[in-house]
């Protein structure tokens, strides 16, 4: 049995290489194969076609010639074809039209048989015959005419004629296209296989990385080779395997974050408990005040896995019922729930919003975003601070500004300030309950309703957040 | 004893069928005008020959019987066909209707040439005239008499 990441061993026929390879071959072959047989074939045609003029043309000047005899002897006819000069011909035959030959330049013992050459028989029942064949090292051709006189077929002639020349250089051509088809078969083969074996090889770079990714690598990167497919492929596989990287890292990260927040306020709430059960005649007053701080931790403890659980479920892609919201009135009812942490820090809070800011979003979602934004602008001010909450309606959008006087946060920290447990000065934070998830689950609530955060510095100090929401449109029902 | 008797029974038998399957005679045939793409005009066959006939006679029966390959024609005009026969001196006469006159040119060449091969071949006969009644219709012809097919250039 195969383990994951194991590599699997193939038969050669069963690899890329050997089927990439395989195909290239058939179709060199089949490419060699028709170079090698089709010009031949059709010089071949040529040579038949020419061929088939050529005797037809001679052999109606002999029928001619002979038809103008008086009668059809083998005198008359061997004066016509010296006449003609068609010495050059295998064989000439004439015979009357009973087949019977007259004249026979191959065999002139042949005179008075009968000549039962299939072309002399159809050519004395009136048909122009042509028949030719290549036989290898010659073209073979026939042809055969009827002599006729006053429309009667007195007699045919027949012609045979052997042609090496012309075989010899159709021979030649073979030849040569043989030798050179050798040649580029070598070559082709060659070049497939280099081909074939670079591209498998590639494919197989990117199988072994593969593997080495899914044993945990998540570091591993590829070079991309080239501007192909291939390279792209590669591309995308190390920006995969980067995501991963930051993926994994950013998990490993958040169980460590995770799990600190949550041991730390039970470590308080251990040593709370074990310091009331160990200590012998232990005042009353020192119990209320132990168990008060065990409360407190707790209490820390519940908002930090009720956090937790929002980021969880918004992670699940979970989401309220959409339903219009006016953010300034969601506004004015945060701040009240907000005004008595306000006023034991010294903090004012201040509300403006127009008429008409109108979102389509579950309510539970709007309340977190404004909840947790005038928090840590309560939470992190000076005392005698402001804290202003505006809402506006800009166009076909809802902007909401948070903006505090309080300590601002460094430059260099923005960037990270929406990262889970990403806290700004960690000892200050816990210290006024804290957990550095509320702007994780401020950022991930504004994505799902299509919405952008913005965070920066306010003019004379403080920081400033902006939202903005998709104003609720008249035909969404407002 | 037994088992003799009877493998002396299937011998004979077997020697019986043998008599009276007859074997073949080869009959020349003319090509029909679609195959006549180059060689001879002229074809053999071999038809099966009737038992218990003297060779001429089933020679003769199976050149009147119908061709067995379908690229083959009887060389005769329709309804013609050997109704008698003669053997003197090796010279063997055909005997045919009057209505073998009608062929003339290369058709009858063909028609003779077919008769002349076919008869020629067994033993005894050297010429083959072929006459109507008191008619010769064609003089006696050797196998010589007839070429073929062109030789030359293969």
């Amino acid at each position: 049995m195969r383990g994951p990441g194991e590599k699997v061993r193939r038969k050669l026929t069963q690899s890329v290489q050997f089927k990439l390879a395989l195909a290239f071959f058939a179709l060199i072959t089949a490419l060699l194969i028709l170079l090698n047989t089709y010009p031949i074939a059709a010089s071949r045609d040529i040579v038949f076609s020419e061929k088939e003029s050529s005797l037809l043309e001679q052999a109606g000047v002999v029928a001619a010639s002979l038809a103008g005899l008086d009668t059809l002897s083998g005198d008359g006819a061997g004066q016509v074809v010296e006449l003609l000069g068609l010495s050059g011909f295998e064989r000439v035959v004439v015979t009357d039209a009973a087949a019977r030959i007259i004249y026979d330049t191959a065999s002139p013992s042949a005179e008075g048989r009968y000549a039962l050459f299939a072309e002399i028989i159809r050519a004395l029942g009136g048909e122009r015959v042509f028949f030719s064949a290549y036989s290898g090292d010659a073209f073979v051709s026939h042809a055969a005419l009827p002599v006729t006189r006053d429309g009667a077929v007195v007699g045919a002639v027949y012609l045979c004629e052997l042609d090496t020349e012309q075989a010899e250089i159709i021979l030649a051509f073979r030849d040569r296209m043989s030798g050179m088809s050798l040649i580029v078969f070598a070559l082709a083969c060659a070049v497939t296989f280099i081909f074939t074996r670079r591209f498998t090889e590639r494919i197989k770079r990117l199988g072994d990385a593969v593997r080495t990714v899914r044993e945990g690598d998540y570091a591993h990167r590829i070079t991309p080779e080239g501007s192909d497919e291939l390279t792209e492929l590669s591309r995308d596989f190390n920006s995969m395997t980067e995501t991963l990287e930051k993926t994994e890292e950013q998990r490993r990260r958040f169980v460590s974050d995770a799990s600190h927040e949550l041991k730390t306020p039970l470590a308080a709430i251990r040593l709370l408990a074990d310091s009331i059960t160990e200590t012998e005649d232990i005042d009353p007053g020192t119990v209320r005040e132990f168990v008060q701080d065990i409360s407190s931790e707790a209490e820390r403890l519940q908002r930090t896995t009720d956090k937790l659980l929002n980021l969880s479920r918004r992670d699940d892609g979970a989401r309220g019922e959409c339903v219009a919201v006016d953010v300034g009135e969601q506004a004015a009812g945060t701040l009240r729930l907000l005004a008595p942490l306000a006023d034991k820090t010294g903090v004012t809070l201040r509300c403006e919003a127009d008429d008409g800011c109108v979102v389509s979003a579950p309510e539970e979602d709007v309340y977190q975003i404004i909840f947790n934004l005038a928090e840590n602008a309560v939470k992190y001010n000076v005392r005698g601070g402001d804290v202003l909450v505006s809402v506006r309606r800009e166009g076909d959008k809802v902007a909401l500004t948070v903006e505090d006087t309080g300590i601002g946060i460094p430059e260099k920290d923005l960037p990270n300030i929406f990262s889970r447990f990403y806290r700004v000065d960690k000892a200050r934070s816990r210290e006024r309950g804290g957990s550095g998830l509320g702007l994780s689950i401020v950022h991930d609530a504004v994505a799902a309703l299509g919405g952008d955060i913005s965070v920066g510095a306010r003019e004379g100090g403080g920081t400033r957040f902006t939202v903005v929401f998709p104003a609720r449109k008249e035909a969404d029902g407002t | 004893m037994k088992k003799l008797l009877c493998a002396a029974l299937a011998l004979i038998m077997l020697a019986l069928s043998a008599c009276a399957s007859g074997g073949e005679v080869t009959v020349w045939r003319a090509v029909r005008t679609p195959y006549l793409t180059g060689g001879s005009a002229v074809k053999a066959e071999e038809a099966p020959a009737d038992a218990g006939l003297s060779e001429i006679e089933a020679a003769v029966r199976a050149f009147n019987s119908p061709c067995i390959d379908s690229e083959l024609a009887h060389p005769f005009p329709g309804g013609v066909e050997i109704i008698g026969w003669e053997l003197a001196n090796a010279s063997l006469r055909l005997y045919v209707p009057a209505e073998y006159a009608a062929l003339t040119g290369a058709e009858r060449t063909v028609a003779d040439c077919c008769a002349v091969l076919t008869f020629t071949a067994i033993e005894g006969v050297e010429s083959v005239s072929i006459w109507s009644g008191d008619v010769m219709l064609s003089a006696p012809m050797r196998a010589g008499d007839f070429a073929a097919a062109d030789a030359s250039g293969y």
